[in-house]
């Protein structure tokens, strides 16, 4: 036992000198992002690369309020938080559904859920179009919230069922005695005890929908126009202002790396359905 | 399913009429996710599917919305770029898992004996993955400018890349660099991500096993070899697969990289649907080709479904 300890430690600290090496090299790219972001154009063309200079908010200024980065920021937000409720109420239900009761087709239907989540996005996206067309709603949040809500349900029914199993049967039973109905206990027990759980799976809701790139590509036209649309459509020739599309991709992704230090702690298990502790 | 196979409970086992009623009340939690899921991707894939077997063509409207059967599937089956977009799909899927697997195993070992700051490290390791791949897509897209890109600059003064490098070409805009650029793009979202998984794994091993085989007086190669890959195995085979099933489907970073160039040496199984049905209006050829694809996908799930599942057996 000793011994292995001894060996432990001499190996821990060349491994944490690695690690942090590992990790900073890894990081490099998203500092070297966000620097640029704050360059002037000038600065973001030189050649050796220029890693300390004096910042500036000139790029942000441009994108946000001369290129209208905000609508697209709106339409993000306004379909995340759409899709966001109705993955939570619909997913948790079938999460206590999956988890709690025992029926025949029950592993049929939850391998359907997982198919739900991974499915080639255009497998659903193309159809959708078309049909969307006859129906008139193209281009609506509507639209766009009902179909990032698919992959958004199947993940959180996922999710949730894992933290529903946490969830001791006896104390449900328990207040089932004393006169709680079914959805009365779910609601009040099961779901307040899960709570945790569900804020994290709240948090991935948001995640997804606001990274989603191909149906939003598909579905979503002037009228919603999404950030990552916004963001796919700056595919621009040599010699661009890469400054203004280093602050656009700053503002698309520092919301969701701000919410994933939130999550952290169930990162791992989310992102492996619940398989992974 | 452990109710089902203990004997000692069959004395309990329920009435018919329970069993039903628990069926029903379990079904109704259910339903609403079930059927909302059932309305709004049931209809497109019973559209996608009758439509594939038509000669839908938006571009050529004249061919009208004739029945052929099988027909586009045997068009996809026998179009080049359907298989070289499968062909590059493949390429990426097993460059890109391949080499985050054997990264992030690394880094979760070196993660797992790290002494102080383990907890900053997984924090900034988290970033990539929740990152809008478009927007990575881009990133890299910048960094590997040939002209302005930070990371082009290095690659060139290590003699890797530009002019008298290894390769000389356009890093973007040569067929095999360009390639391999979206698969290290790919590798950086993923390979932390992966890293943390296994890290997970890892910190679930017993400490038994490698007690005795430290009295055994294995090296640390026999121990890596018999006791710690053995013991890890389900943790591996469920971010394989998570990752297989996700690579497959490859899209936005391919898009904003180099949108399927040069040529359609990039063109990745999904950007080729999107191309066909929704560039080119060929809506029937690129409903057959996803098909397609989607059954693939179907399978790896059915791997992932049987893995997640027996995890829980025996957990």
């Amino acid at each position: 036992m000793t011994t292995l300890v001894r060996k432990r430690r001499r190996a821990g600290a060349a491994s944490t000198v690695a690690a942090f090496v590992a990790v900073g090299i890894l990081s490099a790219p998203v500092l070297w992002t966000i620097g640029t972001s704050l360059k002037t154009k000038v600065q973001a063309w030189a050649l050796p690369p220029k890693w300390i200079f004096t910042p500036t908010l000139t790029n942000y200024h441009t994108v946000l309020f001369q290129q209208g980065f905000l609508v697209y920021l709106k339409n993000s937000a306004v379909i995340a938080a759409g899709t966001c409720v109705v993955a939570l109420t619909l997913g948790s239900l079938a999460a206590y559904g999956f988890e709690r009761f025992r029926f025949r087709g029950r592993k049929g239907v939850f391998f359907a859920f997982l198919l739900a989540y991974m499915l080639p996005e255009m497998a659903i996206a193309l159809p959708a179009y078309l049909l969307a067309v006859q129906f008139h709603i193209l281009d609506t949040y509507v639209l766009l919230i009902a179909m990032h809500a698919t992959f958004a349900t199947a993940f959180a029914t996922w999710m949730m069922r894992a933290f529903f199993k946490e969830v001791p049967r006896e104390i449900e039973e328990s207040a089932m005695a004393d006169g709680a109905t079914r959805l009365g206990a779910f609601l009040r027990i099961s779901l307040r005890l899960a709570a945790p759980g569900l804020a994290a799976t709240a948090v991935f809701c948001l995640i997804f929908s606001w990274n989603d790139f191909p149906y939003a590509l598909v579905l979503s036209s002037l009228r919603t126009e999404t950030l990552p649309v916004a963001v796919g459509s700056l595919k621009s020739p040599a010699g661009t202002a890469w400054g203004g599309i280093m602050a656009v991709t700053v503002v698309a992704f520092l919301p969701t790396v701000i919410f994933a230090f939130i999550v952290q702690k169930w990162l791992v298990r989310g992102l492996t359905f619940g398989a992974v502790k | 399913m452990q109710q089902a196979a203990a004997p000692d409970l069959a004395p309990r086992r329920r009435s018919y009429a329970a069993r039903h009623r628990e069926a029903l009340t379990g079904l109704s939690f259910i339903a609403p996710a079930a059927g909302f899921l059932l309305a709004v991707m049931g209809f497109p894939l019973l559209y996608l599917l009758r439509h594939s077997m038509n000669a839908e063509d938006f571009a050529n409207p004249a061919g009208g919305a004739r029945f052929i059967g099988l027909g586009n599937y045997g068009r996809v089956l026998h179009t080049p770029e359907f298989w070289q977009s499968t062909l590059t799909t493949g390429k990426i899927v097993v460059l890109a898992v391949g080499l985050e697997f054997l990264l992030g195993l690394g880094l979760a070992m070196l993660l797992q004996r790290v002494l102080v700051g383990r907890r900053i490290l997984v924090a900034v390791m988290l970033i990539p993955a929740m990152m809008m791949p478009i927007a990575v897509g881009l990133m890299w897209r910048y960094m590997l400018d040939d002209n302005y890109g930070m990371v082009a600059y290095y690659l060139n003064k290590v003699g890797l890349t530009g002019a008298g490098g290894v390769f000389p070409g356009s890093i973007l805009g040569t067929a095999h660099t360009a390639l391999f650029s979206i698969v290290l793009t790919d590798v950086w979202e993923w390979t932390p991500f992966m890293a943390l998984i296994l890290l997970a794994g890892l910190q679930s091993l017993p400490l038994e096993p490698y007690e005795a085989a430290a009295v055994d007086g294995a090296n640390a190669w026999q121990e890596f070899r018999r006791i710690t890959l053995p013991l890890l195995r389900s943790a591996i085979t469920v971010a394989l697969l998570i990752r297989i099933a996700d690579a497959m489907r490859i899209l936005d970073i391919v898009f904003s990289m180099t949108n399927g160039g040069p040529a359609n040496a990039t063109e990745t199984a999904q950007f080729y649907t999107y191309k066909t049905g929704f560039e080119q209006f060929h809506t029937g050829l690129a409903f057959a080709q996803v098909v397609i694809v989607a059954s693939v996908t179907i399978g790896v799930c059915a791997l992932i479904f049987r893995q997640v599942d027996s995890d829980r057996r025996h957990a």
